[in-house]
């Protein structure tokens, strides 16, 4: 008999509760599950500009896999992954660990490496637009100064695929920066006291004790910049110009699906190109998930 | 936080009913455009137009350009589109989903001359015989000269009647003379202001009259890219690289450049130069078949399904006429292609002779279009970037072009 008004209570709470994330998860469910589910089914359709789209079955995904365009651009976003996942964990752990040292200023360095995360993409993309402008860049005339000659970054097929990475690495270490010293702080000191007093040096410590007990926060790491290379798009669109003869090189899958998209208007064929980005990056993901076991240490 | 709440619900609401009972007594006609530069001008004309017209109200809505095609297509679908609407080159595909209205049986009720256009900008919104747009205005392409770089060397300044070789020529003078970092002939290497023009005035074409054919097959297309890339390799104009990532215009402001290829909507930064007294207009020299140049602009085009046709038709009557070419043209926001109100364009100028636009405008020929020009056009400036960098051969380039435009322009034929 008691339990009846605590139950209701209870009810009460849990409908607070839904009712408090209510506007989140409907926010999630219109924008994200339900537009999820629209772009699968327009990927079956032959959606353009207007007018009833036909149904048409699998023949985006049958164009698709006969498109040069997508497997050049496939393989250039593989590069992308290439070059910049790797450059981003290292730098990220580099400086996080240096800046977990705790040297005096550490304040200031901490704001310095956070900068380029709370920058606009917009700003960091024309700033080194400049910088890497072939006549009046900053980079090709230290380049000069060197003796070295300058590069066509922006223009020159071989090179601008190196450009866009350099980009995205400076401006996607940051925010790794600030998770990986996250993780670095949870790791308790009494573990480099231990070492040290069975003498183990830095580099042993960094190598047994830091790396180690940090590898969730590096996973996280690693896993977030996958996707986020994988997405590469808005750097390639603001400093690559209109008209480069780069455009080529660079082109990733989300370059070549807003190409198809929103210029040519093939809004069904870039439905698919989207669907297809998800599975790949799905079944990288699954095999990052799968692989973790071998590497990442859980502090139980 | 309820009080906010109610507010917020409030506010909501009255947003919902004010507006169509405010509008009550009046037709409202909207009118999109894309140009926020070019907003300010059109309010005020659509205040004069108001004004005209006490029982018609128009609401103007402006939608970057970014979002200006997509937001007219689904609103397209859903019946909420503009009544009244900037249109550009994509309007073959509009008219071809026959969701443009035809104006001439408006244009005939009400007489109005169409011989008071430019001939060429008024043909290009006919389709099949009806038309479907009424011109805003236009821009022209032709070449701007630093005559003290001329002088300051001894070189002959370019004459009218000129042609490529005798461009050659020049600039080939002008580069024994010129130090690292100067260049005699500078271009912005997208379609409408430098190839679009050389494959025509070479003898070839970019799509037949008809819009059944893609001329990268022809002989004088693939010549025209072999033209431009020679200036490269002789060293009378930078290479790709550089002219892909400064602006050609940019470098001619400097003072770094003799011979600019550029469209009128560069010539007002032009004109503000501090050396732009010394700054010449001419046609472009003339290749192999002409020296015709390409012809761009805009048009006023009226929504299928507009609520009431006869007040939008008012708005376009007025916006394509005297008055509202003259506000442009004072505006310095469009080149009028109403040939009566060119008169009001031309004193924006302090130093450039605008009569040279308009003397090229006669000559020019549209750029080139069909229904799918969105599908096509990505791809002709994609290979074109590759050939101008020497990527690919003109030879090679040009058939990977025909390969990829012939298919779309046939499948616009089922």
């Amino acid at each position: 008999m008691r339990k009846r008004p605590e139950n209701r209570l209870r009810q009460g709470e849990a409908l607070a509760g839904y009712a408090m994330i209510a506007p989140l998860f409907i926010g999630l469910i219109v924008f994200y599950i339900f537009a999820f589910g629209q772009n699968i089914y327009d990927s079956l359709t032959n959606k353009s500009s207007f007018g009833v789209p036909d149904f048409v079955g699998f023949a985006n995904y049958v164009k698709l896999l006969r498109a040069p365009y997508f497997y050049q651009a496939l393989q250039n976003t593989l590069l992308y992954v290439a070059i910049c996942v790797p450059l981003v964990v290292v730098f990220s752990v580099l400086v996080a660990v240096l800046l977990n040292v705790g040297v005096r200023g550490t304040g200031i360095y901490r704001t310095l490496a956070f900068l380029p995360a709370v920058t606009l993409p917009a700003a960091i993309a024309l700033m080194w637009k400049w910088l890497l402008n072939y006549e009046f860049g900053l980079i090709n005339a230290g380049l000069n100064a060197l003796g070295i000659g300058s590069v066509a970054w922006l223009s020159d097929p071989k090179v601008v695929l190196f450009a866009v990475s350099m980009v995205f690495v400076w401006g996607g270490v940051s925010y790794q920066v600030i998770v990986l010293l996250a993780g670095l702080q949870g790791i308790s000191r009494s573990y480099y006291e231990a070492a040290r007093i069975d003498g183990a040096n830095s580099l042993k410590q960094f190598r047994y004790i830091t790396l180690p007990l940090l590898s969730p926060s590096i996973f996280f790491v690693m896993v977030t910049s996958i996707i986020n290379v994988f997405q590469i798009f808005d750097i390639i669109y603001l400093i690559i110009p209109q008209y480069s003869s780069g455009t080529a090189a660079s082109r990733s899958l989300a370059t070549f699906f807003f190409e198809e998209a929103f210029i040519k208007f093939q809004k069904g064929y870039g439905a698919a190109i989207a669907v297809a980005m998800f599975v790949l990056i799905l079944l990288v993901t699954l095999l990052q998930l799968r692989l973790q076991k071998r590497w990442v240490h859980y502090d139980e | 936080m309820k009080r906010f709440v109610t507010l917020l619900v409030a506010a909501v609401l009255l947003m919902a009913f004010a507006v169509p009972a405010l509008a009550e007594d009046k037709t409202t006609v909207t009118f999109a455009l894309w140009d926020e530069n070019q907003k300010p001008v059109f309010d005020e004309i659509i205040a004069k137009f108001q004004e005209h017209n006490p029982n018609i109200s128009v609401e103007v809505q402006l939608t970057p350009w970014s979002q200006y095609w997509t937001k007219l297509d689904a609103a397209m679908g859903a019946e909420k589109a503009a009544d009244v609407f900037w249109m550009n080159t994509y309007l073959p595909k509009y008219a071809a989903a026959r969701v443009l209205e035809p104006l001439d049986a408006y244009i005939a009720k009400d007489k109005l001359d169409m011989e008071a256009y430019v001939a060429v900008v008024r043909d290009a919104y006919i389709i099949d015989g009806a038309t479907y747009a009424l011109p805003k205005g236009m821009d022209t392409v032709q070449v701007f000269f630093n005559k003290a770089i001329f002088e300051k060397h001894g070189v002959e300044l370019p004459k009218e009647g000129w042609t490529w070789d005798d461009m050659v020529t020049l600039a080939t003078q002008l580069k024994e003379k010129t130090t690292v970092g100067e260049y005699p002939i500078v271009m912005e290497l997208d379609p409408q202001p430098s190839y679009f023009n050389f494959i025509p005035q070479d003898g070839g074409f970019i799509i037949n009259e008809d819009g059944t054919k893609a001329g990268f097959d022809q002989p004088g297309t693939i010549n025209s890219y072999k033209k431009v890339l020679k200036l490269m390799e002789d060293g009378v104009m930078p290479d790709y690289k550089v002219l892909s990532d400064t602006k050609g215009t940019d470098l001619f402001l400097s003072q770094k450049a003799a011979i600019l290829f550029m469209g009128s909507w560069k010539a007002m930064l032009l004109d503000e130069a501090s050396f732009a007294k010394d700054i010449g207009l001419i046609p472009m020299p003339a290749m192999d078949a002409s020296n015709v140049s390409v012809l761009g602009g805009l048009g006023f085009a009226m929504n299928a399904k507009a609520q009431n046709k006869d007040a939008a038709w008012e708005l376009i009557k007025y916006l394509a006429g005297e008055e509202s070419n003259k506000m442009q043209a004072e505006g310095k926001i469009d080149m009028p292609a109403l040939i009566s109100a060119q008169q009001y364009y031309a004193p924006n100028f302090k130093n450039l002779d605008a009569s040279v636009f308009f003397k090229v405008a006669e000559t020019g020929y549209f750029f080139p279009t069909s229904q799918k020009v969105a599908e096509w056009l990505p791809v002709v400036m994609d290979v074109s970037s590759q050939i101008l960098s020497g990527s690919v051969s003109p030879e090679d380039g040009c058939q990977m072009i025909q390969e990829q435009m012939q298919p779309i322009l046939d499948s616009e034929q089922k």
